[in-house]
């Protein structure tokens, strides 16, 4: 009788010692307190000073902006404060708005163009690598003018920064460049060398891919732009992309449709001289042709586009490559990394001031086009 | 071990054993610390060879733990060199152990600490460890066998699962060119990754309990190659995302890895927190195989039960771990147990064999 009375006292002890030990919620955070940041926005603001914009979701009406109803509330809000560094901006802003900051779920860091020509990249993002809520798959834009307008947007329900991500992410244009991730940026700023990111412009609260911006390894700093044209040419010569169309040299439109592309950069090293081939294979088809009349049907006009295709590719990568060595004066396409591989040894002296070598290095280029359809109309009568 | 009478355990719960205790903090940290060192993308060929040298050295183990069946190395250590060398050597291995199973807890709580449980004091997570840690090793060798051929499979699915889903950010170009350099850089990394094995001297120890003493050679080997195919994972798919500048950057290289992709479409976007929780349960069977072996160690020493070893060790193990002020202090106390295991598993070993062999003595 005593051994029972006991043993329950001991079991009784033990649920009400887990009661408390055990329960779930001995530092919680109620989601109504935390302010989740979609993306981020940094400017250059007077004195030296930068101007950082949060945009916080508004938990209600926020994720997937399929809100029910006519709620006009928009899906964010937009926090803007000015500092030293990103520390004491994040403190700053708490002084303002209730809620602790929470970074976890931040798809895009935008930096404006004027803060990335003076600043340092490496500073000014050493915070986004050290923070340990912020992901290393997060990407990064540069803005054409203002980074902060290109977190707003007309559409009250749609949250900018989770649209600019997704567009990114799918990447369906040769216009546009491969989304770039903080890890990637970090690959390059650690080992020197030149890269693009892909750049933001803002219209009347439209945001759009606009070209892309290039930065000088060396000193992390913003030096000039791609045009969305001359991206496209990028694209050609690193084969970072899935699809894009691409107009003949004909008087009426005739486009041709990107299907498959694939690039190689060749270096080659001939007693010391340096030289590069960029192979190119692409196969598609036509996508619209507004010549008459017209018979694809005939195997010679299908090859004459694809001559015409050919030496367009050819056009536009020379432009981009022009621009990269005679203007910009940097190796933003990979160049020198494919000679790190095929001549490591080589690389190793050269890496210090690639940059002002690839100036003079002689690109050629191999362009091979195929067309292997077009479309549901062969023949046009005149 | 006393009047008990000795668990045996069988020969893949051995490779298990050897397995999950190599299998560490180490790997969290290993594609920084190789390339540090090699500063090429060869780091695979320095793991890969660092686990060659691991087996041979742990050849020399079996061979000679194979002359003293049913004994640990307390106690033929013993018997080679006679009482007080043998105590010496005893201590030294306990004490290692000991601030082995002190490190792993460090770590194991600094990790968590920083990715899962924010704000929550060190004490709290490191005592439970102890507690549950306690708990499983006075049941002797055999629940913690049986307890590992659990932890193991499921870590193993889990982590090779997480590693091949990063195939999205995984870049070859960033593992070119293969020897660029040549041998040089690759053999400059040697040392850190043979520490990386660092664990299958475990065999000394635990060649007592084993059913089939014969297969111990088998067990070791499989039991190090199962590490060897982890590491070579790891490090391949971490510096081809990271890039070989990028990784050195990196505190924890693996979990910066593992946070730079999301994967949508699958019951879950990130992997970090499943990752870290599994990998959890990786660290607590190192932890809880040192604590054994330490306890273990001086049970035979003082010829005493080994109960009371256990629950005298608990709180050494706990001041121990709070002893290093910070990070780098903690990664500091890492390298210094490393290097110990360098100079001492590397020698002791073939001169207790070296020793036997001249003697001729046999148990």
């Amino acid at each position: 009788m005593k051994k029972t009375s006991r043993k329950t006292f001991t079991l009784g002890m033990v649920f009400c010692i887990n009661a408390i030990l055990l329960t779930g919620c001995w530092s919680y955070i109620s989601i109504e307190d935390v302010n989740f940041v979609a993306g981020a926005a940094i400017d250059a603001e007077k004195e030296g000073k930068i101007r950082s914009t949060l945009q916080y979701i508004i938990p209600q009406t926020g994720g997937g902006g399929q809100s029910m109803g006519s709620t006009t509330q928009q899906a964010y809000i937009n926090v803007k404060e000015t500092g030293e560094a990103l520390e004491p901006i994040g403190w700053e802003t708490t002084l303002k708005r209730e809620g602790s900051i929470f970074g976890a779920h931040e798809k895009i860091v935008v930096i404006g163009d004027k803060l990335a020509r003076k600043t340092n990249l490496e500073q000014l993002v050493d915070l986004y690598y050290r923070d340990i809520d912020i992901r290393g798959s997060t990407l990064v834009f540069v803005s054409k003018g203002k980074a902060s307008s290109t977190l707003e947007s007309k559409e009250p329900n749609v949250i900018p920064s989770f649209r600019i991500s997704e567009i990114a992410n799918q990447q369906l244009s040769t216009r546009m460049i491969k989304p770039t991730t903080l890890i990637q940026v970090l690959g390059y700023m650690e080992s020197d060398s030149s890269f693009v990111v892909q750049r933001l412009s803002s219209e009347n609260g439209d945001t759009q891919l606009d070209g892309a911006a290039v930065f000088k390894g060396k000193t992390k700093k913003l030096i000039g732009f791609f045009t969305k044209k001359e991206v496209e040419g990028l694209n050609l010569i690193t084969g970072d992309s899935k699809s894009g169309s691409i107009r003949a040299k004909t008087k009426q439109p005739v486009y041709y449709q990107i299907e498959g592309l694939k690039s190689k950069i060749i270096p080659h090293v001939k007693s010391g001289q340096i030289s590069f081939q960029v192979q190119v294979n692409t196969d598609g088809r036509i996508a619209e042709d507004w010549k008459t009349p017209l018979n694809l049907f005939e195997n010679s006009d299908l090859k004459k586009v694809e001559k015409d295709i050919q030496q367009q590719i050819e056009k536009s990568i020379s432009h981009t490559l022009d621009k990269m060595q005679n203007d910009l004066g940097v190796d933003a396409g990979g160049f020198g990394n494919q000679l790190r591989i095929q001549h490591p040894r080589l690389w190793e002296s050269v890496k210090k001031d690639w940059d002002s070598q690839f100036r003079t290095v002689p690109i050629t280029t191999k362009v091979e086009v195929k067309i292997s359809d077009y479309g549901m109309i062969g023949e046009k009568k005149g | 071990m006393s009047k008990q009478p000795i668990d045996k355990i069988t020969t893949p719960q051995t490779v298990v054993i050897i397995s999950n205790f190599i299998l560490g903090i180490g790997i969290l940290t290993l594609p920084r610390t190789v390339t540090e060192k090699v500063k090429t993308p060869d780091g695979w060929i320095t793991i890969i060879l660092g686990g060659i040298i691991a087996i041979l050295v742990a050849f020399i183990m079996v061979k000679l733990a194979g002359r003293f069946p049913g004994k640990s190395i307390f106690q033929f250590s013993k018997e080679i060199t006679g009482k007080w060398i043998g105590a010496i050597i005893s201590l030294c291995i306990i004490l290692y152990y000991m601030a082995l199973a002190s490190f792993e807890l460090r770590a194991m709580s600094e990790t968590t600490r920083l990715f899962l449980l924010q704000g929550t004091p060190n004490w709290a997570i490191i005592l439970p460890f102890i507690w549950v840690g306690l708990y499983l090793i006075t049941g002797g060798i055999n629940p913690i066998a049986r307890m590992f051929e659990i932890i193991f499979p499921v870590t193993v699915l889990f982590f090779l699962l997480v590693m091949f889903l990063g195939i999205k950010v995984f870049e070859v170009d960033n593992l070119r060119p293969v020897l660029g350099m040549g041998l040089g850089p690759v053999m400059k990394g040697l040392t850190t990754t043979s520490l990386s094995f660092v664990g299958f001297e475990i065999i000394m120890i635990i060649f007592m309990f084993m059913k089939e003493p014969n297969r111990a050679m088998k067990a070791t080997f499989i039991g190090l190659i199962i590490p060897l195919v982890f590491y070579s994972i790891t490090f391949v798919m971490v510096v081809g995302s990271l890039t070989v500048d990028g990784v050195v950057t990196q505190t924890w290289p693996v979990l910066t890895f593992i946070r730079s992709f999301e994967i949508q479409g699958l019951l879950v976007e990130r992997f970090d927190s499943l990752l870290l929780v599994v990998w959890i349960m990786q660290l607590f069977a190192t932890f809880s195989v040192c604590y054994y072996a330490a306890s273990l160690g001086l049970s035979q020493m003082f010829k005493k039960n080994i109960n009371g070893f256990i629950y005298g060790l608990a709180p050494l193990i706990y001041i121990v771990s709070m002893v290093p002020k910070n990070i780098n202090e903690m990664f500091e106390m890492g390298s210094m147990i490393g290097n110990f295991t360098l100079y001492f598993f590397s020698s002791v070993p073939v001169l207790l064999l070296l020793i036997t062999l001249i003697r001729g003595k046999k148990s």
